[in-house]
């Protein structure tokens, strides 16, 4: 990795658009705000899908336990910013003790206990009642003081950027390596004397501790959470089809494919309110069958000659 | 008191089949397709829709209705092999990935169809009385209805050629192939034939949920199936029966349990928690399920 690398040239200047949308005005900032959401959540279901090949459905429960945790330590009165990163932590708590149960299973049995804790948790929230219980809570006499959407948006950026450089550092660890065996074969990983089972924990822990985070400061720009908002099932799917729009295990795919997917939804709602989940569906089912490697994929097929240099 | 036990497991009893057809059309799929069809819920409540609408419209009721239900399931089943499962037979994980996302699209195309109102339809024909227990007549048709479902699968898988061609693929494809079974044709039916069943279980389940019927129930539905499923052994069909009733039981007596033991607590939104807190447990203890898989 040299200093002049077109790999970190190439991220650099999508944040860099990113960056100057967002100064451009308050609804591009709103959208760019969305599109980093999303691409954090992309960025780390590449971490445990991409890179280790576990097909995750859960993306959007860490999600939710970021939301709640942050929440539930703001109504108590902790600075918000620590509460963001109490809010990761205890994500990855969560993941921990899933992961103990979870990653003992393979390939589909895996990704439907994933699924349904997604769907559990909100029956929790509403069961007994905590945090504002099935009727939500509105949060923001408690943040006010420190509302400011920029700075949501700047924290955000921050944690996508800590992500990117992780993914590119882990693309060329022993790590990473061992966990591209773990994707490429699970039992020829085994044999050959990775800890399988510890390499996978701590990759879903690091995978859920920024959804976390993730979570935590859309909950601080919301400020109202409701529970089947904070673990809907749909952000699972959006942060799989970003990352197969833009490229599996891959540093700019899940950037790239979240800025394609965000700009065709605003403009599919612009045009076709109502419809946007439907479209989308469609989209996931067709790249699934017709492009599974995504665009990075398609475009390294086409272009041989460069694709080291930029993917 | 007594008689209040004797209505819960009454009650829970009846559940119990409504679930197991629900699950044995969805473990047809898992066993000799080898994908988790997510969208199966999707399915089901297409065929709630249906006995909704010939309610309505036509004043047909839900059992007039099975028919058309049958129908209607077979078309959407072939439409849907042709269209997406055919590619996706015995590779998991796009499978996976490419059903969640169908079932986003068919519960999305229901809204748009007929919007996300909750609707349902009262349809009474009177009541039973056994000393204290009152049951309505239309919980023991529905339940009736899925008990005759159940010996009509039972007959079709060990009786029938095609039931005998199915169990063949789903215990080993090749082998299966090599001893003259047709493999394509027996996916495309089996296929089918799950998807005609989950139409009529949904347009059982009609009984069932006299105010719920909205495009999005089917998310409840397509977790419970996973669980019990899991439960009785994945892609065993007489598994999802002992799942189906250990479920049906815990959600009709757990709620009791709760309001009893914790205060303060929504039993009715607490329930599904715990069985899906009991999946995870499954998963951990024996992931295989009580009966073993695919059979």
């Amino acid at each position: 990795m040299g200093v002049v690398n077109p790999r970190i040239i190439s991220i650099s200047a999508l944040y860099a658009i990113l960056i100057f949308l967002s100064l451009f005005s308050r609804s591009l900032a709103e959208l760019v705000f969305l599109i980093l959401i999303t691409c954090i959540l992309s960025q780390s279901l590449n971490i445990i899908m991409g890179l280790a090949g576990l097909v995750s459905l859960g993306q959007a429960f860490f999600f939710g336990t970021g939301v709640y945790m942050f929440t539930y330590l703001v109504i108590n009165e902790v600075n918000p910013y620590l509460s963001i990163i109490l809010g990761g932590l205890v994500s990855a708590i969560f993941a921990l003790a899933l992961g103990l149960v979870l990653l003992r299973l393979r390939g589909v049995y895996f990704a439907c206990g994933t699924l349904v804790v997604t769907l559990a948790a909100p029956y929790f929230i509403s069961g007994t009642g905590i945090v504002g219980g099935f009727a939500g809570l509105n949060i923001y006499r408690y943040i006010s003081p420190f509302y400011n959407i920029y700075l949501c948006l700047f924290s955000l950026l921050v944690t996508s950027i800590v992500m990117s450089i992780l993914t590119i550092k882990l693309l060329r660890s022993p790590f990473g390596y061992s966990l591209k065996a773990i994707k490429d074969d699970h039992d020829a990983a085994e044999t050959l004397g990775i800890n399988t089972f510890r390499q996978k924990t701590i990759a879903f822990c690091i995978s859920a501790l920024f959804s976390g985070i993730a979570g935590a400061i859309w909950a601080f720009k919301q400020a109202y959470i409701l529970p089947s908002i904070a673990f809907n099932p749909l952000r699972s799917i959006e942060a799989i089809l970003t990352m197969l729009v833009g490229g599996t295990g891959t540093v700019i795919g899940p950037i790239l494919g979240t800025i394609i997917y965000e700009a065709f939804r605003d403009a599919v709602m612009r045009t076709a309110p109502g419809l946007q989940v439907l479209i989308f569906g469609i989209l996931v089912i067709v790249i699934v069958l017709m492009a599974p490697e995504g665009l990075i994929g398609l475009l390294r097929k086409r272009f041989k000659s460069i694709r080291d240099k930029i993917f | 008191m007594l008689e209040n036990i004797a209505s819960i497991v009454l009650f829970g009893l009846f559940l119990a089949f409504v679930y197991s057809l629900q699950t044995i059309s969805f473990n047809l799929v898992v066993g000799m397709l080898r994908i988790l069809n997510l969208a199966h819920a999707e399915l089901i409540v297409f065929g709630t829709y249906i006995a909704y609408w010939s309610w309505v419209l036509f004043n047909l009721d839900p059992f007039m209705s099975l028919p058309l239900s049958a129908i209607m399931g077979l078309a959407a089943g072939f439409a849907l092999y042709y269209l997406l499962i055919k590619k996706l037979v015995f590779s998991t994980d796009a499978a996976l990935i490419a059903t969640f996302a169908l079932s986003l699209v068919l519960s999305e195309l229901m809204k748009v169809l007929w919007t996300a109102n909750y609707r349902g339809i009262s349809w009474t024909l009177g009541s039973i009385r056994i000393s204290s227990i009152t049951i309505p007549v239309t919980y023991i048709c529905s339940t009736l209805g899925s008990i005759v479902t159940i010996l009509l699968i039972y007959f079709i898988m060990y009786k029938t050629y095609f039931g005998k061609a199915c169990r063949a693929v789903a215990i080993d494809p090749t082998a299966s192939a090599i001893c003259g079974v047709n493999v394509k044709k027996t996916l495309l039916y089996g296929f089918v034939f799950s998807s005609c069943l989950a139409f009529i279980s949904g347009n059982l389940l009609v009984v069932y949920a006299p105010t719920g019927i909205n495009p999005y129930m089917g998310s409840t539905i397509i977790a419970r199936c996973l669980v019990i499923a899991t439960l009785g052994g994945l892609g065993n069909p007489w598994g999802a029966l002992i799942g189906g009733l250990i479920i049906g039981m815990i959600e009709q007596i757990m709620p009791i349990v709760l309001m009893a033991i914790v205060p303060g607590i929504e039993p009715f939104s607490f329930t599904p928690f715990i069985y899906f807190m009991a999946y995870l447990l499954i998963l951990l203890i024996k992931p295989e399920g009580i009966l073993g898989g695919r059979r």
